[in-house]
């Protein structure tokens, strides 16, 4: 496979999207407003929710909530990986929950959030937290049963113990299990949070969907979804890749 | 060199048996001070089991072992932890027994020098070379400051040049501080070069095929003193008749 450049990378980017826009657009000639608005009123509508400062109140709502469910998910889910990790005779007594939770569809719980909650922040965080964390459970589980036991017979020999220990022993060797669980709970937590929101609350960027949709202004609801997009980015990108670029630059010393 | 009235190490009646396969049965050893113990034997005879009984990463099923507080462990492999620093790395053992930040980079930074590791300090395992990797392993050993060195063929993947240099290191580094080691290795060159006292194990459970000593000083001793080289052959015949008579 041969490889490509990575300024030839970024073009084939500005390529793919500018694609996209053509796309869009043509679609947009052909189809009303009212189906499919064009790039550019989606851009003014984008444009009126930001200087009227309800982009970024809903925005605001949203990310809060999401960066709730994530860090629940994370503590929660990384906690019982490590927890049941080192006990694996622990492992059947909460596989069936992990499953349950992982398998059922989200709207499932999104439903159940409704009746227990009602409408409101707790409803699309939990929402959140019942399909994410059991995806990072799931990763760190795996971990810790990848661990490497040679390693672990040296830190033993050595007397490492406690902060020692996991610092520079399980959380490094642990890093690549638990972003790739970092990186699906971002994503699950952002769609899933947003969809909480859609049917079950009263404030944030899907209630504004939902909103808009009603009030048939589609252009209003592509910019939300374009919200939706770059708060997923946020997560992403911003987040959870920096840190683990962070986490991971040992292994690009060359 | 022979056992000390007061050994740094004693096994008295160590047994050991994994699933359908006694190792160790009513095992005895007592290792004196400043003592370099070589122990050979054929593959599978459980040399690194009864290395692992002694570093307490296994516990006997009967028998008592005593042993000092602080070991060093070099093991087959280098076993160095791929995301920190040589510098780090060496240091491992000194952070695990809680040791301040500040004299571990000063210890770390003697073995570097010791070792000839000055370029690598800051690198990390993957850029290093297999032998250069095992001198950290062996400096990570050194850095605690080990009352007693336990070496499971460390150098069994490098080239004889390389070994020999490492193995003179090694030697360098008893003369300076004379602490006891226990040597195992494949190679009866090596034994001759730098034990006090040779044991021979075979079969299962293991019994010593026998003892073998040579008084010159490890120190003073070079591959080609006909003395050596006699050990050598003598220790290299002794091996071939514990692999062919097993009991």
């Amino acid at each position: 496979m041969t490889s490509i450049s990575p300024v030839e990378r970024v073009w084939r980017y500005a390529l793919g999207v500018a694609a996209l826009l053509a796309i869009w657009s043509a679609l947009a000639t052909y189809y009303p407003t009212v189906l499919v608005p064009s790039p550019l009123e989606t851009a003014q509508a984008l444009a009126e929710l930001a200087s009227s400062g309800e982009l970024f109140r809903q925005a605001g709502v949203s990310l809060a909530r999401i960066l709730v469910a994530f860090g629940i998910s994370v503590l929660v889910g990384g906690t019982a990986g490590l927890l049941v990790g080192f006990r694996p005779r622990w492992h059947p007594l909460i596989q069936p929950a992990v499953s349950l939770a992982m398998s059922a569809p989200p709207i499932s719980w999104l439903v159940l959030a409704l009746v227990w909650f009602g409408t409101g922040s707790v409803t699309p965080i939990f929402t959140s937290v019942v399909v994410s964390a059991p995806v990072v459970f799931a990763n760190v589980y795996e971990g810790v049963r990848a661990l490497d036991p040679d390693l672990l017979a040296m830190a033993r020999a050595y007397g490492a113990r406690g902060r020692t220990l996991f610092e520079d022993v399980y959380l490094p060797a642990l890093t690549p299990h638990l972003f790739a669980g970092l990186q699906v709970a971002a994503s699950l937590s952002v769609r899933v949070g947003i969809m909480g929101e859609l049917l079950g609350s009263d404030a944030g960027v899907g209630y504004a969907l939902a909103l808009s949709r009603i009030y048939l202004e589609t252009p209003r609801v592509f910019a939300w979804v374009l919200v939706t997009v770059t708060l997923l980015a946020l997560l992403e990108a911003g987040l959870v890749r920096t840190l683990q670029r962070r986490a991971e630059a040992w292994k690009r010393a060359r | 060199m022979a056992p000390a009235d007061d050994p740094v190490l004693t096994m008295r009646n160590v047994s050991k048996s994994f699933p359908g396969r006694p190792v160790l049965k009513d095992w005895n050893l007592d290792v004196g001070e400043g003592e370099i113990l070589c122990i050979l034997g054929p593959s599978g005879c459980g040399k690194t089991t009864l290395l692992n009984l002694i570093a307490g990463l296994l516990a006997p099923d009967a028998g008592e072992i005593r042993r000092p507080a602080r070991l060093g462990y070099v093991f087959q492999e280098p076993r160095l932890l791929p995301w920190r620093t040589v510098r780090e790395n060496i240091a491992f053992g000194l952070k695990a027994r809680g040791v301040r930040e500040e004299e571990r980079r000063q210890v770390a930074g003697r073995l570097i020098g010791h070792m000839g590791l000055e370029p690598f300090a800051d690198h990390y395992p993957h850029q290093l070379s297999g032998g250069m990797r095992q001198r950290v392993a062996l400096a990570r050993a050194l850095a605690v400051d080990p009352e007693l060195l336990l070496l499971d063929e460390p150098f069994k993947s490098l080239d004889v040049l390389l070994r020999l240099e490492l193995v003179r290191l090694l030697v360098e580094e008893w003369r300076i501080s004379p602490r006891p080691i226990i040597f195992v290795t494949h190679e009866v060159q090596e034994a001759a070069l730098v034990a006090h006292r040779v044991l021979i194990m075979r079969g299962s459970p293991a019994q010593v095929a026998g003892a073998f000593t040579l008084g010159r000083s490890p120190a003073e001793r070079r591959p080609e003193d006909p003395d050596v080289v006699h050990f050598a052959a003598q220790l290299y015949q002794e091996l071939l008749a514990a692999a062919q008579t097993r009991p």
